[in-house]
């Protein structure tokens, strides 16, 4: 006992060190300056400037946002001014040297804006334009608009060219300046266009995905493009050959490339910023909490910003995080190392304790002892085991783990195949205020005592019917007839009771009116009142073959000379029924019972081939509601959810059944 | 003493191990270095040609129908044209839930293995960014027909199914296809009805269903369960065709205004409401603010519980109120009604023109004792399956204080192909073959294919989308003879997206097959249908939100584009 407890106390020795070691191996480094929140979310920023070239003073960091404002801030994080327009801000861009703005708004205007927010001009197109950029000197800027365009405007805002893509464009990027600018353009088409300052195609490279963002090197030599599958791919700008690419985990929102190529910054909407060499190895990735929609880097790439979607617009320091990311880095690995330390120690004294006493030999021995005879057990039956394997596997994987699946589904927002969300309780929550599935309950009740009663009644008096046939021939005769009908599928059972219902010319009508009882006629399944009974109805006389054979597979094992012995005792067949057989076919009953409870709760073909649930929710059953949810409401999390309920109703009934309802061998004992 | 040595072991060399793969420090940069200075000049752009290559590869064809003949026949005349490529033809059994449930399963995959698949309902795919989108193909010149691609097709047709905002596109038609009411002629002159124009109003319509029942035959063959409501049929044909032409004025708050982001110069500032013309609200006319039509329902501006949807709500039951005797007695629980008009038991049925192609193979199979629908057949019904001669006319037009416009009806496109997003060659190979499907060569294979009379899962609804492709002979003739009178289902079309439930919100669409039942059963009164209509939007309207992925933030700015706004959305 004194050595369990001393396991136990490793074992939670272990667990405290873990608990305090990984939420300090978890913390990640920031290097971040500052951080600015607006109330709505952050749609642009672009920053200009960096330390090595400028004073803080001299660092311009500018943030548009779905608010319809543009702030600029200096390199310490104060706000200098901010420009409002008409709609939200959507995209934009910044000189080096932070002599010009440029923004693109939802109110269909770019605007280009001097170093103190003045507007120099402004440029209107048919549709909301959606992303600009402007050249390191001014005098080239290009937008992108939802009329699926890209425009190209002088400084002064005269249009040198527009380019009718018809396609969907967002991606823009400037290189060079005065007569040797150049416009970089994504599209949704996977195309990135390289255009000259008079609009004409110089380069044309084709990738996979629809191009979200572009950032070019003050020398058109790189070309970085982030697409919506999730990659980043660095171009060559001479060529557009494929240089690199880098794979995040969600679609590409922005990326920036430094001036000269030397690192690369990747916003994606998986929820990181990620800092790249120039060679396309991850330097740092900047963990924010929520989307990221977009980024910049400085010109030299000292400093990045990192707009969210939840308004927070974050300036980082690229030195300061690296080098806190090297120290966050050493103490990760110092404590893992000292985890392992501690838990090798730990195990070690395990082990000698184990080793040298008496009581640790004695626990090791029995501990040990009855996994090995197991394994040996096992070893010696190998072939046995190997030859069960892939039933075992068949097994798990097409019965056990869909259910587990579902009962983990159960508490997801599910839809296959797109996405998986952890919702807690919310589907159950649901459920309680669903009509058709708390309707389909009480129809389940219903469907469960009917059933019930249908399976023990008819059935069984027609076993002990055959049963008690005396001629052998007949026995067999009778028997094979109501046998016979268990090949016919239930749902062509069910297809031909639904002509038989059928309101104009169904058979049950039609013999109503021809013996003269009009008056009864009914449509069967579109009259709220008698629609679930009509359900119930199908398959009189309700002999259930399966039930049947059941019964009388009981009935014939019950030993003649008990039967003889009644009958020379002089009873009745009536006495004998109820005294000796129905007695010794509990064990029967007690199976039927349990068969007949699962199959009655989870009814769903004989519904919905029949009414469909309706006339209303007249006819509802849970596994008709489950079955709408998922294929028809696309919710799948809640038809788990209801897969789930219906599992522990069929699980709580068989362990009552199991309980409280005694099979004849318990009551012969 | 083994197994303790042993067990030491194994522990030291796994705590090493473990150590060893503790994470790694991350590399220190070199933070010192600072990035050399960009070059001055702009790089030189090298000349580069692009190489033609043969085409090859597989192409997985699995498209919800039995039609294995037609499929087959453009697969081999692509295959034979690019022997390099393998298009396996991969039929799935029709059936619109255990399809959809089997493109779901192909996307569980990363990358499904299937090329085309096609269904009215792949929105939730696209917007999952799962699907292809057209849109930069249209861009680019078709190789069978050597032109820009979107050319080959009717403008109206791209208009109704392309995002009037993106552009974008997901799901590819190539048919049309048009509904209208068929009538048998001989059992409306046995009940006196002679004069019969293209498009009658609703009154001469309950004169007709009088006349036809006092005639003794059932006027209307229409079947009417919750399932042939809520799924589809053609009862939501009927009350979306009737909320249209109550609803059509609200296009004037819901539009696109100046300043929203939706805004299109040079359309949106053009329009002009203008109920008489049928096309007023296509989408090349007008844009929709998805935004000002939800902040129009949810502050009460659009309100359904008013004296029109009653006035509405009368007009139709005059004709399909079970009480009147029009529709087949038990149509609440009638799952078929074809049979009836089949076998001449019932005057009128509606249809699409589908039912050109269909109707004399329907009645040869009945003939012989065999249906494909749900409806029983017996011996007398078969007798009576002889070719009769029918007529058509358009939905009628309801009439009343109310009414803002004439009765239109579905005038679309057909055909929703779409192809599961994968890397650019695989795509640019599955485009091709479609682009041959689209093209005249291909249609032309394509129609002879779905026209042959012993091709029994054959046949065509309407004529098809693509230009310079004509119908055969006789077919020709039959689709030249229909009567346009607008259509009712378009993208922001405002009467369509509330007329059976809120926005295909399934939630609402089945309360509301419920509460069409209980009306037509005359257990709900007209001002109780539009009270409780009313109060179906109010209490579902914070998960109607969320379906369309919409906040009340958004619609308290109608004039920014939503986050969650997409351009496949149900809108």
């Amino acid at each position: 006992m004194k050595i369990k407890r001393a396991i136990g106390g490793i074992g939670l020795a272990l667990a405290i060190l873990l608990g305090i070691a990984l939420p300090l191996a978890a913390q990640t480094p920031q290097g971040l300056l500052w951080e600015r929140v607006v109330a709505t979310r952050i749609e642009a920023v672009a920053l200009a400037g960096a330390t090595s070239q400028l004073s803080e003073n001299g660092a311009r960091v500018a943030v548009g946002s779905r608010d319809n404002i543009l702030r600029l801030f200096d390199g310490t994080g104060n706000p200098l001014w901010q420009f409002e327009a008409d709609n939200s801000i959507l995209g934009v861009d910044i000189s080096p040297d932070g002599q010009w703005l440029v923004v693109a708004s939802e109110d269909r205007f770019v605007y280009l804006l001097n170093e103190a927010g003045g507007t120099l001009w402004q440029f209107k197109a048919a549709r909301s334009m959606n992303n600009a950029a402007v050249a390191k000197d001014g005098s080239l800027v290009a937008a992108t608009s939802d009329d699926l365009s890209v425009y190209a405007l002088d400084a002064d805002g005269n249009l040198l060219w527009q380019e009718a893509l018809g396609i969907g464009v967002r991606a823009v990027d400037i290189y060079g300046s005065g007569e040797k600018a150049r416009v970089v353009v994504g599209s949704d088409d996977g195309l990135v266009t390289i255009y000259s300052r008079t609009g004409k195609a110089l380069l044309q490279a084709e990738l996979d995905y629809s191009v979200r963002s572009v950032s070019a090197m003050s020398n058109g030599a790189r070309i970085l493009a982030g697409a919506n599958d999730g990659s980043a791919i660095l171009l060559n700008g001479a060529n557009g050959s494929e240089l690199w690419r880098f794979e995040a985990e969600d679609a590409i929102s922005s990326v920036s490339l430094a001036a000269d190529g030397s690192s690369a910054l990747v916003g994606s909407e998986d929820g990181s910023a990620y800092l790249l060499a120039d060679d396309g190895a991850l330097i740092h990735r900047f963990q924010q909490a929520e989307k990221v929609l977009s980024v910049a880097l400085a010109p030299d790439g000292s400093r990045l910003v990192v707009g969210a979607v939840s308004g927070v617009a974050r300036v980082y320091d690229r030195e300061k995080a690296l080098s806190e990311a090297a120290q966050s880095a050493a103490h990760q690995q110092r404590t893992i190392g000292g985890v392992i330390g501690g838990a090798t120690l730990l195990a070690l004294l395990g082990v000698w304790v184990a080793r040298n006493t008496a009581a640790g030999q004695q626990v090791w021995r029995r501990s040990s002892a009855a996994p090995w005879a197991v394994l040996q057990t096992m070893w010696k039956a190998r072939l046995s085991y190997l030859l069960i394997l892939p039933t075992l596997a068949l097994l798990l994987t097409f019965n056990y783990y869909p259910a587990f699946s579902g009962l983990y589904h159960a508490f997801t927002d599910w839809s296959p195949g797109a996405r998986t969300e952890w919702v807690g309780l919310a589907n159950f929550r649901f459920l309680l205020e669903d009509r058709f599935f708390l309707s389909g309950f009480r129809n389940a009740a219903i469907l469960v005592v009917v059933s019930i009663v249908k399976t023990m009644t008819v059935p069984l008096l027609v076993s002990v019917f055959i049963f008690n046939l005396r001629n052998r021939f007949s026995q067999y005769w009778f028997r094979t007839l109501f046998v016979v009908p268990i090949v016919l599928p239930a749902v062509v059972e069910i297809l031909v009771w639904n002509n038989i219902y059928d309101p104009a010319i169904g058979l049950l009508n039609e013999s109503l009116k021809l013996i003269g009882l009009e008056e009864f006629t009914r449509v069967w399944y579109g009259d709220a009142r008698v629609a679930l009974v009509s359900i119930l109805f199908i398959g009189v006389p309700w002999v259930n073959a399966f039930a049947l054979l059941i019964f009388y597979g009981g009935l014939i094992s019950i030993s003649n000379e008990i039967i003889d012995a009644s009958k020379v005792d002089g009873a009745s067949a009536w006495r004998r029924f109820w005294k000796i057989e129905l007695p010794l076919l509990m064990g029967q009953i007690k199976l039927l019972l349990i068969l007949n409870f699962i199959n009655a709760v989870q009814t769903f073909e004989l519904v919905f081939l029949t009414t469909g649930g309706g006339p209303g929710a007249a006819t509802y059953t849970p596994a008709l509601e489950l079955y709408y949810m998922a294929m028809r409401m696309d919710r799948m999390g809640v038809a788990s959810a209801i897969g789930m309920v219906l599992f522990l109703i069929i699980l709580a009934g068989t362990v009552l059944n199991i309980r409280y309802v005694k099979s004849s061998t318990e009551f012969e004992a | 003493m083994k197994q303790y040595r042993s067990i030491l072991g194994l522990l030291l060399v796994g705590a090493l191990a473990l150590t060893a793969c503790g994470a790694p420090a991350a590399e220190p940069a070199d933070v010192s270095a600072a990035p050399a200075a960009a070059a001055e000049e702009v790089v030189d752009i090298e000349e580069t040609t692009a190489e033609e290559e043969e085409l090859s590869g597989d192409i997985v064809v699995s498209i919800a129908s039995n039609d294995v003949q037609t499929y087959q026949a453009l697969a081999d005349a692509y295959m034979e044209m690019h022997p390099g490529v393998d298009v396996l033809v991969e039929l799935k059994a029709p059936g619109v839930d255990a399809y959809l449930q089997w493109v779901r399963t192909q996307f569980t995959s990363e990358v499904p293995r299937v090329s085309i698949v096609e269904s009215p309902h792949l929105r939730e795919f696209a917007q999952e960014g799962r699907l292809l989108n057209w849109a930069p193909y249209l861009n680019k010149i078709n190789p069978y027909t050597d032109e820009k691609w979107e050319h080959s097709f009717e403008d109206w047709g791209l208009n109704l199914v392309r995002d009037p905002n993106t552009g974008q596109m997901f799901t590819m038609p190539y048919m049309s296809i048009q509904t209208f009411w068929l009538y048998n002629k001989a059992l409306f002159e046995a009940a006196g009805i002679s004069d019969v124009p293209a498009q009658p109003t609703w009154n001469q319509f309950v004169e007709w269903n009088e006349k036809i029942r006092d005639a003794g035959y059932i006027p209307i063959a229409m079947e009417g369960t919750t399932e042939q409501i809520w799924g589809g049929g053609r009862m939501p044909w009927l009350m979306r065709s009737a909320m249209d032409q109550y609803h059509r004025d609200e296009l004037q708050s819901i539009r696109c205004q100046e300043g929203d982001w939706c805004f299109r110069e040079g359309i949106d500032d053009k329009w002009m409401y203008d109920p008489a013309d049928v096309r007023n609200d296509d989408p090349d006319r007008i844009s929709v603010n998805i935004s000002r039509h939800l902040k129009a329902l949810r502050d009460g501006d659009i309100n359904f519980n008013n004296e029109c949807t009653v006035e509405m709500m009368e007009r139709i039951g005059r004709v399909f109120k079970t009480e009147n005797g029009f529709v087949p007695e038990g149509w609440s629980g009638m799952t078929d009604a074809y049979p009836l008009f089949l076998t001449q038991k019932a005057a009128m049925r509606m249809v699409h023109g589908g039912i050109f192609t269909s109707l004399p193979k329907d009645i040869r199979s009945l003939a012989q004792g065999e249906y494909g629908g749900s409806g029983e057949v017996d011996e007398e019904d078969a007798a009576a399956a002889v070719e009769f001669e029918y007529g058509r006319f358009a939905f009628p037009n309801i009439e009343g204080p109310c009414a803002q416009g004439t009765a239109r009806a579905n005038e679309l496109t057909q055909g929703y192909l779409a192809i599961p997003l994968k890397d650019r060659a695989q795509n640019d190979l599955e485009v091709d073959f479609i682009m041959f499907w689209t093209s005249p060569q291909g249609m032309k294979i394509f129609l002879e294919n779905k026209l042959d009379p012993d091709n029994l899962q054959g046949g065509i609804a309407g004529p098809p989308l693509i230009k310079d492709v004509e119908l055969p002979g006789e077919w020709k003739e039959v689709f030249d003879n229909s009567v346009f009178i607008g259509n009712y289902e378009k993208p922001g079309a405002p009467g369509d997206a509330v007329a059976r439930g809120f926005f295909k919100y399934e939630v609402t669409k089945r309360e509301w097959s419920i509460m069409v039942q209980e009306f037509f059963a005359g257990q709900l009164t007209a001002e109780e249908f539009a009270a409780s209509y009313q109060a179906l939007l109010e209490d579902n309207f914070d998960g109607l939100l969320e379906y369309l992925n919409l906040t009340h933030e958004d619609l308290d700015n109608p004039e920014k584009r939503p986050p969650g706004w997409v351009a496949a959305g149900p809108y």
